[in-house]
């Protein structure tokens, strides 16, 4: 696999293909953890891990799977991940374990994992399966980071736990009503300006492509006189 | 089907592998289940540096063998008579959402043999309790006011549960709010009819 292919798996991961924004993925613990920044980094990471564990060795045992089973056989691995995930974060970071609550269970059937397993890590190498976890976790990550910044900005006039001078808060962006607001402004933004760099991208491309080619039948004959001479 | 055939079969070959990633998926977890065991200790630590922040404070458990930890409101788990006089009481409260349960620990403030109010309580687990969220600590801190002071200290009095209270309530969340007041209820009244009582069993482990 070339260097560019690389760039192009951190690209449809982190941006192209963001789960969160651009597929739509993983809504449940997007809506239910971004109450605060440090929550919705907390899941973001361990989603990573989890993606990025899971997806090396699905690709590794890719052709060990028989097809048949690999649907059960992608979630026992995954399972096997979160259940580790677990078991650290109630060893090591209790706070962060009792804040995530019923959702870091859950993991097992975010879509995200389950998805990248299927379509990606199953048909492709190790280090591209590898680059495929890292990338979209870290795009799930950013995303709900971003979620979580706003909402506790809003809702608790908090930033990162810190509490703001002002006691300005609404009330509304901490409530569930307030996730599907975010998460729909959120959308709607990354959508537009992804749009707009897309097609900024692509007139780019267009006036790269017209100015490599002749542009009079004059400079075709001159273009055609050197080749002769030549 | 042959034996032989089965054997040579993708049935086989599918038991084989999920049963192989199975055996060894259990493996792993079971060493680090050993590795990253947290113990009771630790895990009381936690809990009395949630409740006591910035503070140290000792505690001895008391046993628990004679008494009657059942009541009408719930069960009480265990009991810590605390350095500063307090009695820390984690239980368990009935009746919540879908018949579940909200398990919490309350810190209650004693003076010679008599409850006088709640220092703090804090919710360390529940079971179906889906707006457990709701108890937040704005809710949890209406235990510590005059008014429940009033409460507790009254020896007879218990927070009101469902129908027709007001009080004490998360509207929109009335079945989790019934389970969390039955769990300072239930360790209320273990402190006041087993413990604090003249029968009751205040010797202490260490």
């Amino acid at each position: 696999m070339k260097k560019n292919d690389y760039k192009k798996i951190f690209f449809d991961g982190v941006v192209a293909n963001n789960p969160t924004w651009r597929l739509v993925l993983g809504t449940c613990a997007t809506l239910a953890l971004t109450t605060s920044a440090m929550n919705g980094i907390g899941m973001g990471l361990a989603v990573t891990v989890i993606l990025l564990c899971s997806n090396v060795l699905v690709s590794l045992l890719r052709k060990v799977i028989p097809n048949e089973v690999r649907i059960p056989a992608f979630v026992l691995i995954i399972a096997t991940f979160v259940t580790v995930v677990r078991m650290v974060l109630y060893a090591y970071l209790p706070d962060l374990y009792d804040s995530m609550g019923v959702f870091l269970p859950l993991i097992v059937v975010n879509c995200i994992i389950l998805g990248r397993a299927e379509s990606f890590a199953s048909k492709n190498t190790v280090l591209a399966a590898a680059a495929d976890g890292v990338a979209n976790g870290i795009g799930f990550t950013v995303a709900l980071t971003i979620m979580g910044i706003i909402r506790e900005f809003l809702g608790n006039a908090s930033f990162f736990g810190i509490a703001q001078p002002w006691d300005f808060k609404i009330g509304f962006f901490t409530s569930s009503a307030g996730a599907f607001f975010v998460y729909g402004i959120c959308i709607a933004l990354f959508n537009f300006i992804y749009s707009k760099i897309e097609i900024s991208l692509a007139h780019g491309k267009a006036r790269a492509r017209r100015q490599s080619l002749p542009k009079s039948l004059e400079e075709l004959k001159e273009t055609a006189q050197a080749q002769e001479e030549k | 089907m042959k034996i032989k055939d089965f054997f040579r079969s993708v049935t086989f070959r599918c038991i084989v592998v999920l049963a192989a990633i199975a055996l060894l998926s259990g493996g792993i977890l079971s060493l680090l289940n050993d590795i990253l065991y947290v113990s009771d200790e630790e895990i009381l630590q936690r809990t009395l540096n949630k409740i006591y922040v910035d503070e140290e404070v000792g505690a001895e458990t008391v046993s628990l063998d004679s008494l009657d930890v059942e009541n009408d409101y719930g069960t009480v788990k265990n009991v810590y008579a605390m350095d500063n006089g307090q009695y820390l009481v984690e239980a368990t409260g009935k009746n919540g959402y879908k018949g579940g349960t909200v398990t919490a620990y309350t810190a209650f403030l004693a003076e010679d043999g008599a409850l006088t109010g709640i220092y703090k309580v804090v919710i360390t687990g529940n079971v179906s309790q889906s707006f457990i969220s709701e108890m937040d600590a704005e809710y949890l801190a209406g235990y510590t006011t005059a008014d429940a002071s009033e409460i507790v200290s009254g020896g007879t009095e218990y927070f009101p549960t469902t129908p027709g209270r007001t009080d004490y309530v998360v509207t929109g969340a009335t079945k989790v709010s019934d389970a969390t007041n039955n769990a300072v209820n239930a360790a209320m009244c273990f402190l006041r009819t087993e413990l604090l009582t003249a029968g009751g069993n205040t010797e202490q482990e260490a």
